[in-house]
């Protein structure tokens, strides 16, 4: 199954340019579903309450809160499967 | 090859970028982060001249624009570590390694950590380093501050807008902050300072639920029920990377110049040690490493043209430099050749004046030389002290006077220049701490005062 990563982010965010960069750049590399979603949006209204989040950027990774801020390079690309 | 690498792309290395730019420097910024520098963070800054009030990200923005209006190349980086040769600098990243004359470090900083139980657990779960991130999601609900600077009233004044209550635990009885800031605080009825007070330990189950205090003054412990803890006690440098001299809290020491303690690389801004960590003071910091630097490749540059002409061994004179940094009172050479007139040795003094910028005799065995002052030749015949006297004694420090004007100062000879035929020693005033610089770099230098026995002896 493939991996499923979600980027929780807000209009006002100034890491989250950052974060996006970050998984952006990943989804060149690698195969994986990915969105993003403001915060404030139906969907990461959702996401806010289901994961309890209370700091933006957050990635979730396959229902699970993976990252909080931007995440590091490294351990980010760990996460994923095998390059496209 | 870049005359110069900038490491980070906040206000300081930006400033830096502008002024190297307009040296015509071929220079390039390394930046990992969109949106970079501390005060992409800040709310509103209203103490940078010329901006009554204007939000951090949008004068950062601003910044950005000015950069690379006049062609400074930012490009997206992570850098690893700095080697340092004598002339050349690589920069190790994530994208390629980078190779520059010169390096200007503006790494900046973050927030510092509390180090107590419970702060990593929580960190996203209701520890937070950032307001204008974070405040959002804390409306209606109760947050504690801790810290009494200028980051810890400000972004309890932003939370304070949004949050039921707001609690600033401060170890201190007085703020640390601006008087403008104290008095905004004191006028939010729902921000309460608790005084004399540190964070023990931060509890709960999934989430942030209690913080656990220690007042100082009665010294017993208590905890408050809070959902956010956010924490403003001062920063720490990204300083990790790079292997030049720090204080104790890992900040980067310089001099005035801004000149780290690796010859071609400086510090600029909030990762360097220094008074006030401010955007005012980190581009002034950028501009000043900037006209460093180019001072250092124009160095480089005419040490490189003198090698040529002159077989001047210019590292030797660099290195003189910069241990004796601004003591080196002046410099005798002596040219180990039987005869020599002014116009032979004008271009070597003109050589080494134009790299040390002290005064300089240089004089051949037949004791005829000229002395240099302030860029000119102020004596075309001089005849002055004899330096081979002193380079007999075979030794790098001669003397140490215990009285006179150079009491506690030594009497260095250095070896500036060698060839086939010819030696320059150098002898100069300097105190203690930079004879011994000069005595550890020379220890090992073959053959000067031999060559300077067997040029002698021929002449006889």
């Amino acid at each position: 199954m493939m991996v499923k990563v979600t980027l929780v982010t807000a209009e006002w965010c100034h890491f989250c340019p950052t974060a996006k960069q970050v998984w952006r750049e990943l989804k060149e590399k690698y195969n994986f579903e990915y969105s993003e979603v403001d915060y404030d949006s139906p969907e990461g209204k959702k996401l806010v309450d289901e994961f309890s989040i209370v700091s933006v950027p957050t990635t979730i990774i396959d229902d699970q809160i993976a990252f909080v801020g931007v995440p590091d390079k490294n351990k980010a690309s760990k996460t994923l499967e095998s390059p496209v | 090859m870049y005359d110069l690498v900038i490491i980070g792309g906040g206000p300081a290395g930006l400033t830096a970028g502008i002024y190297a730019v307009r040296y015509g420097l071929d220079i390039v910024v390394l930046e990992k982060n969109v949106l970079p520098g501390q005060i992409a963070a800040t709310d509103v800054v209203e103490n940078y001249t010329g901006f009554t009030a204007i939000s951090g990200p949008e004068l950062m923005q601003r910044f950005k624009e000015h950069a690379e209006t006049v062609g400074v190349k930012i490009e997206s980086a992570e850098v690893y570590s700095i080697i340092s040769d004598n002339s050349k600098k690589v920069v190790i990243t994530d994208k390629g390694n980078f190779e520059s004359k010169t390096v200007i470090i503006a790494t900046g900083a973050n927030p510092k950590k509390l180090g107590i139980p419970g702060e990593k657990e929580f960190i996203g779960k209701g520890v937070s380093y950032c307001a204008t991130c974070d405040a959002p999601f804390y409306k209606g609900k109760t947050v504690m501050v801790i810290g009494g600077g200028e980051s810890a009233l400000t972004d309890a004044l932003i939370l304070s807008n949004v949050v039921k209550k707001v609690y600033i635990i401060h170890r201190r009885d007085k703020l640390r902050a601006s008087k403008i800031l104290q008095e905004r605080v004191s006028k939010k009825s729902n921000i309460e300072i608790i005084w004399n007070t540190i964070a023990e330990e931060i509890q709960g189950k999934t989430g942030v639920e209690n913080v656990v205090l220690r007042d100082l003054k009665r010294g017993d412990l208590y905890s408050i029920p809070v959902d956010g803890v956010f924490v403003y006690i001062g920063i720490q440098p990204n300083t990790d990377f790079v292997n030049v001299k720090k204080n104790n809290s890992g900040f980067i020491l310089t001099n005035e110049k801004l000149e780290t303690s690796v010859p071609g690389i400086y510090a600029a801004g909030d990762c360097r040690d220094t008074s006030i960590w401010q955007v005012v003071t980190a581009v002034a910091d950028g501009a000043v490493a900037a006209v460093s630097a180019h001072e250092y490749i124009m160095d480089l540059e005419l040490g490189e043209e003198l090698h040529k002409k002159n077989n001047v061994d210019v590292d030797n004179v660099r290195r003189i430099k910069m241990s004796c940094k601004d003591n080196l009172d002046g410099i005798s050479c002596l040219k180990i050749c039987e005869d020599s007139t002014a116009d032979d040795l004008q271009p070597i003094a003109e050589a080494i004046h134009a790299l040390l910028g002290i005064p300089i005799t240089i004089r051949s065995l037949n004791k005829r030389g000229i002395r240099m002052e302030r860029g000119e030749v102020v004596d075309r015949d001089y005849t002055g002290p004899v330096l081979e006297e002193v380079l007999r004694s075979n030794k790098i420090i001669h003397t140490v006077p215990t009285e006179g004007p150079y009491k506690g100062k030594a009497v260095v000879v250095a070896p500036i220049r060698t060839s086939e035929k010819t030696v320059i020693g150098a002898v100069g005033v300097v105190d203690i701490v930079a004879a011994l610089d000069i005595l550890s770099m020379f220890k090992e230098y073959p053959g000067i005062f031999d060559e300077v026995e067997t040029s002698k002896k021929k002449m006889q």
